[in-house]
């Protein structure tokens, strides 16, 4: 006996290949944006990414092909004026960057004053899907403070 | 039953995550809960309101948990107040309420708040430190000096030592530990009310936790010394962890500051000890396992221990029949990094291959090297001292470590050996095989598949049919050949397999995991993980990972280094004169206000004062690594063993009675280290147990989502 | 442009049966609420209700659920989300002044925020005349926790509902 089903409220239409079972998902769930860093850094004025390095080609983010964008939330303990700055490149299969530097996507002042929270979109329009990206502060004024930050992917 | 804890804290911002890091791994749920203010009128906001900290609402919002820990303190006595509001907590002992977990408390005499002096229990039997009269009400500790930060800020150096004797347990461990400290950065230990005490633990007293059924109980002391020679001694009324009723008044366990979770906390074994004495029964144990990198090597035959090959050598016999034995009782497993490469690539006379097989090496010293080996071999095979690949040969240094390994020598044989013609690189062109045209791809072409990523290459460079030649390190090409030459090489020292038997897993040269290109192809060779640095192909620093990275399917484990030297070998605990580096005092900044340099020579005691410090301070460093980054921490043998005296190599440290070739004290890194973490994972049997890689990468599957 | 696919519940999300009124949040664009006017802008794949429910609004600042406990979330888990939409109808006898504000924040992998307090998004007022209905966008996707709060200078309650997509927007 072939299972069978009403299609289009009127016409019944046996299971097939050409014909499938329709369902329907429920309780469905978003696919997660997945939490990719969480760091305390230590701003200070020498040029450091959010991991702590000064290593140019090194980047603070790896394999991250996936992700449309990044949001980047964090609070930071003071006021100092500080210098963001968000570079990204693209690698080959291997893992390897196409080339040696990165392309700037964004640089400015990092917005908020001391115990505030920040939020910060990467790239700030369009999408993404770079495969490593550099995240860079440094003050410019002021003293050492304590920048608490995640970096989240969004597909 | 669920174990469950409540945090209290005054504030997000200067919350430290390791708390949380461990108690996730560990599988303890936990809840967060944030007071309005630090006197006693501050309330505490809970997920079901905010509640006055001494009234009834929070006792029994309080009740549903194991334990209550208090998540702040300080290093300044003088402060008036910080957590003022858990004074009523102290008399919260019904058998119903749940254990309270004090870490450094501050019950300072300086507290000006009545309701904190009128509410504090009468017969509390700590005496309260009074900063304005510190000698009168606590005892220095580690020497009584002071150190140019404050001793609470120590984190992978600059800690203090202690050797504590746990009452009830009977065991003796080396656990940093400190009770309370000032704005002098000195350490102390608090003073008991004899009279006070004696009253608690003759009254019976019922709860969970009062584990001999008395109001009061000490729970650990500061150990008397097993040497005339160490003359730090404590008087009868000096303790370190008590137990009054429900309440558990314990040594600083985690430094207050805003930080993501790391293993830079050196206090932590307070707090799994003072879960345990709290009963919270963890879902998950952690696994405690070590690793070694360079089993069998030699260092140098100069001065000062002038160490011929062959005494390293039975230096390194002696040491690794004692580890493979302990390994065997202790049921875990020593993986080891094992030198490779050098077969083809490097030349010299100091790693693995070259001590068994060079002729530049003298019939004797080739002996003493094999006798090393087949303990190697057969603790591989027995599962004792398993041993995989480890190569600083390729290139710069380790996987990826540079751009080009120029002037490669490979294997021969195999699938990737001389004389066949390989791929040495990434295809000129690369296309996934679901949008390439027909007819397109080139006559070599192949399909790549490096993680989730397939992709047709042709225009391949390859290698020739040569053995020589330079080798560009950032593919899978390159890195199937120098994987597949290392587990050649392994095959060819007598071992089954290059991946530490059924761990399927090996430490990796300078903690170079490279990048995908090589995990891919380690996965392919039957690999599981690799130990790995965040920058992982360093010194090039193109690539890296974060410290919980699971790639698909396949681990990359954090290192965390137990050496007691910064630079070549250690030339001891301390030795006078040498640069900091070479010796474990001065790598790790042990030398608090000159205590030891400055009497090194004329106060003996001042052997036991580095001892302590350099126990305490790595087998903080391995707790640290094992509870929050469930990593893996390692040592080089030779490099730490040449301080031993070759004639007692095995023997316990013993001060200035045994001397090693240097007429300095005779120290055997390993045998210390291994025995004082096997008391502490005595001390906690509930959190902690010997277990090995395998068991760490499962662990790292289950919590680190 | 492809066809959307889109459920018959999906769509009653939508639309909006009575008139109305625009909040004006400060700093935050606002833009009357209908189906219509959305679509040539947006076209969320997902969308989920975070929240509903009735909130008794007094002279406090106090969260959606009710509670006046500072760290605690209205909703949590609130990562994936790109954008939220607040919808809600305060009932009570006129004059109707309610006062709402967004807060967001972000945590660790272990739940712990980030830091103190949190981030404002934006306040706004609702008042009569003319209107009792209001809808706010929340465009700060991607915080794992928002607290949405209401007071009202008289006692009153406020229904509402909150919910959240996922999706992209079209340049």
């Amino acid at each position: 006996m072939p299972v069978r089903f009403l299609r289009n409220a009127s016409e019944l239409a046996d299971v097939s290949w050409e014909t499938p079972l329709p369902v329907q998902v429920t309780n469905a769930r978003p696919v997660p944006a997945d939490t990719l860093l969480v760091a305390t850094t230590t701003v200070t004025d020498a040029n450091r990414d959010l991991l702590g390095s000064t290593a140019t080609e090194l980047p603070t983010l790896d394999g991250c092909m996936q992700y449309r964008k990044l949001v980047w939330f964090y609070f930071r303990s003071g006021a100092a004026a500080t210098t963001y700055r968000v570079l990204a490149r693209a690698t080959d299969h291997n893992g390897a960057p196409l080339g040696a530097g990165w392309i700037t996507l964004a640089t400015g002042t990092l917005p908020g004053e001391a115990n505030t929270w920040g939020r910060i979109e990467i790239p700030a329009s369009g999408d993404g899907y770079y495969d490593q990206y550099r995240i860079e502060v440094w003050r410019t004024a002021g003293s050492n403070y304590d920048l608490t930050s995640k970096i989240v992917g969004v597909r | 039953m669920t174990p469950k804890v409540c945090l209290v804290m005054r504030e997000f911002s200067s919350f430290n995550r390791a708390w949380t890091q461990i108690l996730r791994n560990l599988g303890i749920d936990y809840t967060m809960c944030v007071t309005t203010g630090s006197a006693t009128g501050a309330s505490i906001q809970t997920p079901q309101g905010v509640f006055a900290a001494g009234s009834a609402d929070l006792r029994n919002y309080f009740r549903q948990f194991d334990a209550v820990i208090l998540c702040d303190n300080t290093g300044n006595l003088a402060l008036t107040s910080l957590i003022n509001y858990s004074v009523f907590w102290l008399r919260w002992n019904d058998t119903e309420d749940p254990a309270f977990l004090f870490f450094n408390p501050h019950f300072s005499a300086a507290i000006t708040d009545s309701g904190y002096n009128s509410n504090f229990p009468s017969d509390f039997p700590i005496v309260r430190p009074n900063p304005s009269d510190i000698a009168g009400t606590l005892y220095p500790a580690d020497g009584g000096s002071a150190g140019s930060t404050s001793p609470l800020v120590a984190a992978g150096t600059a800690g203090r030592g202690a050797c504590v004797l746990f009452l009830a347990e009977n065991i003796r461990a080396h656990v940093m530990t400190i009770c309370n400290t000032h704005t002098n950065n000195i350490p102390y230990y608090w003073r008991l009310d004899t009279a006070k005490h004696s009253a608690l633990a003759n009254a019976a007293y019922t709860h969970r936790v009062a584990r001999n059924g008395r109001a009061g109980e000490i729970l650990a002391v500061p150990a008397p010394p097993t040497s005339s020679e160490d003359t730090e001694t404590y008087p009868s009324d000096c303790v370190v962890a008590y137990r009054y009723r429900n309440i558990f008044w314990l040594p600083h366990a985690m430094h207050r500051r805003q930080d993501a979770a790391d293993d830079r906390n050196p206090f932590l074994f307070w707090l799994l000890y003072g879960l345990q004495l709290a009963g919270v029964r963890p879902r998950y144990k952690l696994p405690v396992q070590i690793e070694t990198d360079h089993p069998l090597q030699a260092v140098g035959t100069g001065a000062p221990f002038n160490h011929a090959i062959t005494t390293q050598m039975g230096i390194l016999e002696a040491s690794w029949d004692w580890m493979r034995d302990f390994a065997r009782r202790k049921n875990t497993a020593i993986v080891n990094g094992l030198v490779v490469g050098t077969k083809y690539r490097l030349t010299g006379t100091v790693y693995h291959w070259h001590l068994l097989y060079s002729t530049s090496r003298t019939q004797a010293e080739r002996d003493a090297a094999m006798r090393v080996h087949q303990i190697l071999v057969a603790g591989h095979r027995e599962g004792t001292t398993p041993c995989g690949v480890h190569d600083h040969t390729i290139g710069t240094n380790g996987y990826w470590g540079g751009s080009t390994a120029a002037g490669f020598v490979r294997h021969s044989g195999l699938r990737y050996g001389a004389p066949n013609d390989v791929p040495i690189a990434r295809g000129n062109s690369c296309v996934a095989p679901h949008v390439l045209p027909a007819g397109v791809a080139g006559a070599d072409a192949q399909t790549v598949q490096v993680g989730d990523t397939e992709l047709v290459e042709w225009d391949i460079p390859t290698s020739g049919t040569g053995t020589t030649f330079d080798l560009p390190a950032g593919s899978v090409h390159a890195a199937r050949i120098i994987i597949e030459s290392e587990i050649e090489e392994m095959l060819a020292l007598g071992f089954p397999d290059g991946y530490c038997a059924g761990h399927k897993y090996t430490n990796t040269a300078a903690n170079n995991s490279g990048g995908e290109c090589y995990w891919q192809a380690l996965k392919e060779f039957g690999f599981r993980g690799v130990r790995s640095a965040p920058e992982c192909n360093a010194p090039y620093r193109t690539k890296r990972v974060t410290p919980n990275r699971y790639w698909n399917g396949f681990h990359l484990v954090p290192p965390k280094n137990l050496d007691n030297v910064d630079d070549s070998y250690s030339w001891g605990l301390y030795y006078p004169g040498a640069p900091a580096e070479r010796h474990a005092v001065g790598t790790y900044r042990l030398d608090h206000g000159g205590d030891i340099s400055a009497n090194w020579t004329t106060q003996p005691v001042a052997a036991w004062r580095a001892y302590r410090r350099v126990l305490c301070q790595l087998t903080s460093r391995w707790l640290s690594t094992t509870a929050v980054a469930l990593g893996g921490a390692y040592f080089h043998p030779i490099h730490c063993l040449m301080p031993v005296s070759p004639s007692r190599v095995l023997e316990r440290f013993d001060g200035w009675n045994i001397l090693n070739a240097a007429n300095q004290p005779h120290y055997n890194h390993p045998v210390e280290l291994l025995e004082n973490m096997d008391a502490v994972v005595r001390l906690l049997p509930d959190v902690l147990y010997w277990g090995t890689i395998t068991d760490v990468m499962d662990h790292r599957e289950r919590v680190m989502g | 442009m492809s066809a959307e696919r889109i459920t018959r519940r999906e769509m009653l999300k939508r639309l909006i049966v009575a008139p109305v009124g625009a909040a004006a949040l400060a700093t935050l664009p606002v833009r009357e609420g209908s189906a219509a006017a959305l679509q040539p802008y947006y076209e969320p794949y997902f969308v989920a209700v975070l929240w509903e429910g009735r909130t008794r609004c007094d002279s406090l600042w106090r969260s959606l659920k009710g509670d006046v406990v500072a760290i605690l979330p209205t909703v949590q888990g609130t990562t994936p989300y790109d954008r939220l939409y607040w919808t809600g109808y305060a009932l009570g006898s006129a004059p109707v002044n309610v006062n709402m504000r967004v807060l967001a924040r972000a945590v660790d992998h272990n739940g712990v925020p980030l830091g103190n307090g949190w981030r404002a998004i934006g306040q706004a007022a609702i008042q009569t005349p003319p209107q009792r209905w209001f809808r706010v966008e929340i465009p700060e996707g991607h915080w794992d926790e928002y607290r949405l709060e209401v007071r009202s200078a008289t006692p009153r309650l406020v229904y509402s509902r909150v919910i959240a997509s996922q999706g992209y927007w079209k340049e």
